[in-house]
C-alpha cells in the first residue's frame, strides 16, 4: 500500500469512526437500526482506493467502536454484518459496476449487513425464528442504504479529483 | 440519476419482500388479539418457562437470571414487558408491551427471548 494510500485510508476510517459514534446517540425506532454513515467512508475507499483499502476502512471502524462501547454483541453484530456488506459492494463494483449505481450497491451493503447482523443475533439467542426480524430491517436498510450510497457519490465527485493529482 | 438494470432487479425483489410482509403484518394486526395467550420464556434455545397471559389479569412481576444478569418482566391485563434489565444496551426494555401472537423481545446478552403464541395453556404457569 503506497503511503498516500495509508494516509487517505487512515483518514477515511477515522471519519467512519466519528459518524459511527455520532449515530450511536441517536434514538432509533427499532434495535439493530441505524443510518449506517460510517460506510459513505468504506464506500469511498472502495471506489477512491480499491477493495483492500474498504476493508480496512470497515475492520478498524468496527473494532474502534467496539472499543470505545465494550458493547460485545455490537461488535459481533458490526463484524458480520460490516464483513458482509464489504464483500457483497467489492464484489459488485469490481463484477457489475455497469449495472448499478452507487447508491443501490451501497443498498445492497445494507441488505448484506442487515443479513449479517440478524444471523449474528439468531446464532446467540439460538432461536431461528429470529430471522423474521430481517423484514423490518431491510426495510429500514433499504432507506439508509440509498441516502448513504447518495452522499458517498456526492463526496465521490468532490474528493474525487483529490487523488488523481499524483497517483 | 436513472436507475441501471441491476438497481430495477433489487427494486423488484425489494417490493415482492414488502407486500408479502405487508399482507401477513396487515392480516395479523386486523385480527383481534385472543383474549388468552401464552408467553414462552426461552432462553439458550431452551424454553424455560410458559406464562399464561389472559385480559383482565392483575399485574404480576418476575426476574429472569442469567449468569449474573438479569432480566425483569411484568405480565399485566393479557400482555407482558421486559421492564428492567443489567444490559447494557436495553433492547428488550424498549421493545415495550407484547400484546399480539407472534409479538417477541429479545435480550442478546443474556441470550432470551419472550415469544407470544396464540394458544392458552391450561396448565401454564402462574404467579
Amino acid at each position: 500500500m503506497k503511503l498516500k494510500n495509508l494516509i487517505i485510508t487512515g483518514s477515511l476510517a477515522a471519519f467512519a469512526v466519528v459518524f459511527n459514534m455520532f449515530e450511536g446517540s441517536l434514538p432509533m425506532p427499532l434495535p439493530g437500526i441505524k443510518l449506517g454513515a460510517a460506510n459513505v467512508f468504506s464506500l469511498l475507499a472502495l471506489i477512491l482506493l480499491g477493495v483492500k483499502e474498504a476493508f480496512a476502512v470497515t475492520l478498524i471502524r468496527v473494532f474502534l467502536a467496539w472499543i470505545m462501547t465494550g458493547n460485545w454483541f455490537a461488535l459481533l453484530c458490526s463484524l458480520a454484518g460490516g464483513l458482509m456488506s464489504a464483500t457483497v459492494m467489492s464484489f459488485i463494483y469490481i463484477k457489475y459496476r455497469d449495472d448499478f449505481s452507487l447508491p443501490w450497491i451501497s443498498v445492497a451493503g445494507a441488505w448484506a449487513f442487515n443479513v449479517g447482523q440478524v444471523s449474528v443475533a439468531a446464532l446467540v439467542v439460538n432461536d431461528i425464528r429470529v430471522l423474521l426480524y430481517i423484514v423490518p430491517l431491510l426495510a429500514a436498510g433499504t432507506a439508509a442504504g440509498w441516502v448513504v450510497g447518495w452522499l458517498a457519490l456526492l463526496l465521490c465527485k468532490r474528493v474525487g479529483s483529490l487523488t488523481d493529482i499524483n497517483s | 440519476m436513472g436507475m441501471k438494470r441491476g438497481d430495477r432487479a433489487m427494486l423488484g425483489i425489494l417490493m415482492v419482500i414488502l407486500v408479502a410482509s405487508g399482507v401477513v403484518w396487515g392480516t395479523r394486526s386486523m385480527t383481534a388479539a385472543p383474549d388468552a395467550m401464552t408467553a414462552e420464556i426461552i432462553q439458550d434455545g431452551k424454553l424455560l418457562q410458559r406464562v399464561s397471559l389472559k385480559k383482565g389479569d392483575p399485574a404480576r412481576e418476575f426476574a429472569i437470571e442469567y449468569k449474573g444478569g438479569r432480566n425483569r418482566l411484568k405480565a399485566e391485563d393479557g400482555k407482558i414487558a421486559v421492564i428492567e434489565a443489567d444490559c447494557p444496551d436495553k433492547d428488550c426494555v424498549k421493545r415495550g408491551w407484547l400484546k399480539r401472537p407472534g409479538d417477541s423481545a429479545i435480550c442478546l446478552p443474556h441470550r432470551l427471548v419472550i415469544r407470544l403464541t396464540g394458544e392458552s395453556e391450561v396448565d401454564g404457569v402462574t404467579w
